[in-house]
């Protein structure tokens, strides 16, 4: 089971740990409508749940802000009744907001080697403090030093990185009854840095950029008092969204991986494709002269993409499998999830892709076909959200391609 | 006593640095009070996670962490963790210090001891009580900063004083009316060398006249 490193930026204030604790929160369960929950070692469990107990709790006090850098990893688990299959890893990587905005803490040892780590990232967890972007939105002078100081060095390292970004402004219930997600997001365009930014994204082979508007405890939980602080106000905690980034990090690593592949030899890329028609378990036994010279071919190819993938770019070449034969089929997996991504979303496709999703779910086995599963899902969950939130997508939106540097196709999501 | 930096680092287990670490609204987690050469050399940050007080409820008593640096090689961390009040800035002490997002405020400070000295925190109980009064100095104008590459103040090392001046200024402050010396939970041991000698020649005295009374007894 390979691992996926999620590294989660923010400047102090921004709800990194709340949401992180959130996230757990809702997705420890295995929810309606989804075979998968989330798992993770004891310590971890009694943490989470303990910060979100303080954050859900009227009478208890915001939990301090992080000192040190922390490490999460999580487990994602299809359910069957077979028995649990582990799909994939995930590990979160919680950086302090000072490693962003003080100058003296960049010349700390540990934080050094915590910076150092975001080469291998494979995707990046921006988030945009609720607070700040409403600020701004008003036209506070809070919202100034939110845009030029505080988000500075997160777009830096944005900027370094080629993995899939999703920007998550938080505190979304600060923002839903007066603001809605494409003020935000023209917003954000309208800052000189950030448009550039991703204009650079949609010229070079990357991952998606995001935005997502979520809430760690919902509407009416908590209001902003004149200072700026946070008071609780005695509603219940109801979290809003808090899955979504969570769903989004194996769809837009998938494309990245494609991306990447890509643009290594397109020749290459297309005889592999062409080749590689049939998923893995066609028995090679009994199979004609021609169709084990095809299936050599199919290895070799897919060794030599593998190769050339791990020169360009080698964090995102150790997720595919080492053996020939799963590579290949990785590719295959790789290649479907795309097309099916960018081809047409019709109400007949929607019915196909349900029943697709029920055909994988009986057919779960083992940790390939549990991992099947959650990403027929979670594509599920992001196309419900992109239709309803066409402006989340800054860049790499179904139909969107990159070849030879050039961005051939839009969508009305992307960036304009 | 003033003594260079590197003169006390030669002197291990005599010298300990006074060092505070906190935030304020705007500000995140730094020290506001460290090392003097430190500070010079641009790596006091370290403190922030070296003194991290964990899930450690607040206020803590001092909790004792030995740390390995590449720059400074083993140290010795004693630190204590107390919610920062208004007080500290001329307020009430029943007033929560808050960040920007309504966060309460730690203050945590202590004392950094040069190399691997494991159980030396009840040693250094004054000091820690210097280093408090030194914390609770740089504090207000630190909770007034809003620069980013401000150094913390800087500290001059402490010196512990011999363990029998200790026990002298100890009992001369216990038959003060109305003063309390707290001891820490370890049972610093507040007994002399001469306590000691003395303890033992009345013990061995004792034990010659018992044996002297038994012999005339037996005649």
């Amino acid at each position: 089971v390979r691992t996926i490193n999620v590294h989660a930026l923010g400047p102090s204030g921004s709800g990194k740990t709340v949401f992180m604790a959130a996230m757990y929160r809702q997705l420890r369960i295995r929810r309606e409508n989804t075979d998968f929950y989330l798992s993770t070692d004891n310590a971890t469990a009694v943490h989470m749940n303990s910060v979100y107990n303080a954050v859900a709790n009227p009478q208890e006090e915001w939990p301090s802000s992080t000192r040190v850098p922390s490490e999460w990893d999580f487990g994602l688990t299809v359910s069957t009744p077979d028995g649990d299959f582990e799909a994939l890893k995930m590990k979160y990587l919680d950086y302090p907001g000072a490693t962003l905005t003080a100058p003296r803490a960049a010349a700390d040892e540990k934080f050094q080697k915590v910076i150092e780590q975001l080469k291998s990232a494979h995707a990046l967890l921006v988030l945009l403090d609720g607070a700040g972007v409403l600020a701004c939105l008003r036209g506070q002078p809070q919202g100034r030093r939110f845009l030029d100081f505080e988000l500075s060095r997160s777009l830096e390292i944005v900027q370094q990185n080629r993995c899939p970004v999703h920007f998550v402004v938080t505190k979304w219930d600060l923002l839903e009854s007066a603001h809605t997600l494409r003020e935000v997001r023209d917003l954000m365009l309208g800052d000189e840095t950030f448009r550039d930014l991703i204009r650079a994204r949609q010229e070079i082979p990357a991952g998606p950029m995001r935005l997502i508007p979520v809430s760690s405890v919902g509407s009416g939980f908590a209001a902003m008092q004149p200072d700026g602080q946070m008071q609780k106000l005695g509603q219940p905690a109801r979290p809003d969204k808090v899955h979504l980034p969570f769903c989004s990090v194996l769809p837009d690593v998938i494309s990245h991986l494609y991306a990447e592949l890509q643009s290594t030899e397109q020749g290459l890329l297309s005889r592999v494709q062409r080749q590689v028609v049939a998923p893995r378990g066609t028995p090679a036994a009994g199979q004609g002269g021609l169709d084990r010279l095809k299936d050599a071919a199919r290895r070799l190819m897919a060794s030599q993409l593998a190769r050339q993938l791990m020169d360009r770019n080698p964090t995102l070449a150790r997720l595919l499998p080492d053996n020939s034969d799963d590579l290949a089929y990785a590719l295959f997996f790789i290649y479907g999830e795309v097309s099916r991504r960018a081809a047409a979303v019709t109400e007949k496709r929607r019915a196909a892709d349900a029943s697709q999703v029920a055909a994988l779910r009986a057919g779960v086995h083992d940790q390939l076909s549990a991992l099947q599963l959650v990403q027929a899902q979670f594509q599920e969950i992001l196309a419900r959200f992109e239709r309803e939130y066409p402006e989340s997508l800054l860049t790499g939106g179904p139909g969107d391609d990159y070849q030879n540097g050039e961005r051939i196709a839009t969508t009305s999501g992307g960036w304009q | 006593m003033s003594v260079t930096s590197s003169e006390a680092a030669m002197n291990e287990g005599s010298y300990a640095w006074p060092f505070a670490v906190s935030r304020n609204a705007w500000l995140d987690w730094r020290p506001c009070v460290a090392p003097a050469h430190m500070i010079a050399q641009g790596g006091e940050y370290f403190l922030v996670h070296a003194a991290d007080p964990g899930d450690r409820p607040c206020p803590s008593p001092v909790f004792e962490r030995v740390i390995s640096t590449e720059r400074y090689g083993d140290l010795t961390v004693l630190a204590r963790c107390l919610p920062a009040t208004a007080d500290l800035i001329g307020g009430s002490s029943h007033e929560q210090l808050r960040d920007r997002a309504g966060r309460p405020i730690q203050l945590i400070e202590g004392l950094i001891l040069p190399g691997h000295q494991p159980g030396s925190a009840a040693g250094w109980e004054d000091q820690l009580a210097r280093a408090h009064e030194i914390a609770l100095h740089a504090f207000p104008e630190f909770w007034r900063s809003e620069d980013e590459t401000a150094p913390p103040t800087p500290s001059q090392p402490l010196t512990r004083p011999l363990v029998d001046d200790v026990t002298a200024d100890r009992q001369a402050t216990d038959s003060e009316p109305g003063s309390a010396v707290q001891v820490g939970p370890q049972g610093r041991s507040g007994v002399s060398a001469r306590r000691v000698i003395v303890s033992a020649v009345t013990v061995l005295v004792g034990l010659v006249l018992l044996y002297i009374l038994i012999r005339v007894a037996r005649r």
